[in-house]
């Protein structure tokens, strides 16, 4: 049936036929009418709008850039629109600040941005200060993807920066970095101290120095953005900046930075040495010019224990640990509540550039709950890790060295054989294993 | 038609699309506009105004897309201030037509989704190709074959439907 249909509804069509489109001479008419206005003068009109309309659309564009507008004041995002271009090579100081950027499997996941995130065709000048030599100091900024921005100080007495993530996401009310132009003379702290950076509390919107004489300087700041030279008034010990303060449109303060130059660090506390006998937990040899790694512990003199790995082959062997470090229920700094990792595990190497020759081993500690550890290779093989008061040592075997072979997992099993902890070793790490591979050359990688 | 007389090559270009006129009248009588000439005299005008937009080599399914879209603003300017049961039912009323469809037909036709009913006469009354009627819609070829298969399947058992209906005894009795 449904083939039919065309078939009928051609039979009845209705009769309109081109005959009744009019007389030729009507159509020749109403070409030159059509023709005879210009096209040009008759393009398109654009919609028109009731009033009733055109008042709802007005209202909708208010409510949506009302808060945008506020939004880009407060957390200053249009600072880049506003700033003018730097000469290349800050562009290259901005990119060469940032930490080079590697593959997932090349090393744990990266903290902070990399030179990838860097937004290019972002960098501005934000800030800019004439400094008592008669130079001119710039401040430059650059968005970065992972959010907020990285900044540097061109021109002061000598060059830096650092970066801060987004205004949400910053807990501090004001991201600050200072240069120093050497030490200080006759009573001095510093020689042109200048301080530097943004302002990263929302509604902020100035910034005051404050001396340790009492005295204070207001900072002039340009869309949140700061760079100081600090008055040389104030270069002198016991005149020092001691606190940035941040303050709202009121003058409230809403927010400080403590010490921005660092000169009143915090005590800490006196380190605990060991006391009594040392004995030696296990010894490995390393495989590498006859040397021997050795797990040795002894009694802190605070009641705590002490361990330490000595290489023999290397000077630069960590120290003593004691304390709370490598207390009884968890390898945990004192004062700390927060529950560790069950196993804290270091890999360690010398690897001698595109020279072949050199050692890998593993150090580390396990929580109460560890009952084994075990490595696990890229080839599939297992090697138990022996623990020693639960704490060990390992020497990798050269047979394990080359990709494919080399250590990939750590896994931890309580009494009853389940895995309770797991971690990626990277074994597709650069340079990590003493191949003497050309691509190494020139990286020679020694951490005890 | 005689054809206009066109001096610039502006306007020879556009001969080629005046020269639809006739069809297009027809489109907008068949689709029940009161004022057929009317909407294919201001379909032509669109189509001056934005010459450059128009297919030459084609110009058929770009008119009727225009001249629907100016008798669907006709229908709305008449009936603002009132509530219509189906905007485009205007689209279709063979009671302005002479001659008229037959009962059945006539059912069939209202009783489809406007696009449905429009893919069928577009290709039926107006003569295109799937390919031209796909134009004039603003679809692509492919979902207007979709569209076309799936108007013809139910105008079919809409028909269907309608010859299997008992017929009316009185007329039955008046066949004797």
């Amino acid at each position: 049936m449904a083939a039919d249909v065309l078939d009928r509804l051609r039979r009845e069509r209705p009769a309109a036929e081109p005959a009744d489109a009019g007389d030729p001479a009507d159509a020749g008419a109403l070409f030159a009418q059509i023709v005879a206005v210009r096209r040009d003068a008759n393009a398109p009109r654009a919609p028109r709008f009731p009033r009733r309309r055109l008042a709802l659309v007005l209202l909708a564009a208010l409510a949506i850039a009302a808060p945008l507008a506020i939004a880009a004041r407060t957390t200053h995002v249009l600072d880049f629109a506003l700033g003018d271009p730097p000469p290349t090579p800050v562009v290259q100081f901005l990119d060469g600040m940032l930490q080079p950027a590697y593959g997932p499997k090349e090393g744990p996941p990266q903290n902070g941005p990399t030179r990838q995130d860097i937004v290019k065709g972002s960098e501005r000048v934000v800030a800019e200060v004439r400094l008592r030599t008669g130079k001119t100091a710039r401040l430059y900024a650059v968005d970065v993807r992972t959010g907020g921005q990285c900044f540097a100080a061109i021109g002061g007495p000598f060059d830096g920066g650092s970066c801060v993530p987004g205004p949400s996401k910053w807990r501090y009310p004001v991201a600050a970095a200072a240069q120093m132009g050497g030490a200080g003379r006759a009573g001095t702290f510093a020689k042109n101290p200048v301080l530097y950076g943004r302002i990263t509390k929302i509604g902020a919107t100035s910034l005051v120095a404050r001396y340790a004489d009492l005295s204070s300087d207001v900072i002039p700041t340009r869309n949140g953005w700061f760079l100081f030279e600090v008055p040389k008034a104030h270069w002198l010990r016991g005149h020092e900046p001691l606190r940035l303060d941040v303050l709202d449109g009121s003058g409230r303060v809403v927010g400080s930075m403590k010490d921005p130059f660092g000169l009143h660090p915090p005590t800490s506390p006196k380190p605990e040495h060991p006391s009594g006998v040392q004995r030696v937990l296990a010894r490995e040899s390393l495989g590498w010019k006859g040397a021997i790694l050795e797990l040795q512990s002894a009694a802190g003199d605070r009641g705590h224990r002490c361990v330490r790995v000595v290489n023999a082959h290397s000077t630069n062997t960590g120290g003593w640990m004691c304390g709370a470090v490598v207390a009884q229920t968890a390898p945990v700094s004192e004062g700390q509540t927060t529950t560790p990792p069950p196993v804290y595990f270091e890999l360690h190497q010398l690897v001698r550039g595109a020279t072949p020759g050199g050692y890998v081993y593993a150090r580390g500690w396990v929580g109460p709950h560890v009952a084994s550890l075990e490595i696990r290779f890229q080839d599939s093989t297992v090697a138990p890790i022996p623990l020693h008061d639960r704490l060990f040592i390992y020497v990798v075997p050269e047979a394990h060295w080359a990709l494919g072979t080399r250590p990939s997992y750590v896994i931890a099993r309580d009494r009853s054989g389940r895995a309770i902890f797991r971690r990626f070793l990277y074994p597709a790490a650069p340079c990590a294993y003493p191949l003497g591979e050309k691509s190494c050359a020139g990286r020679f990688i020694t951490n005890g | 038609m005689s054809d206009p007389h066109a001096e610039t090559p502006d306007e020879q270009r556009f001969l080629r699309v005046f020269r639809q006129l006739p069809a297009v009248t027809a489109y907008a009588r068949r689709r029940g506009s009161p004022d057929a000439e009317a909407i294919a005299a201001e379909t032509m005008a669109v189509a001056w105004r934005r010459l450059d937009a128009v297919p030459l080599a084609d110009p058929l399914p770009w008119l009727l897309g225009t001249a629907r879209n100016l008798l669907l603003e006709q229908y709305r300017a008449a009936q603002r201030g009132r509530v219509p049961s189906h905007a485009e039912d205007v689209f279709y009323d063979p009671r302005l037509e002479p001659g008229g469809l037959s009962p059945e037909l006539d059912a069939a036709l209202r009783q489809l989704s406007p696009s449905d009913r429009e893919a069928l006469l577009l290709i039926a009354w107006e003569g295109l190709t799937s390919a031209q009627a796909a134009r004039a819609l603003g679809v692509s070829a492919v979902a207007f074959r979709v569209r076309l298969h799936r108007a013809r399947r139910r105008c079919g058992a809409l028909l269907a439907a309608s010859d299997l209906r008992p017929i009316p005894q009185t007329e039955v009795s008046n066949g004797r």
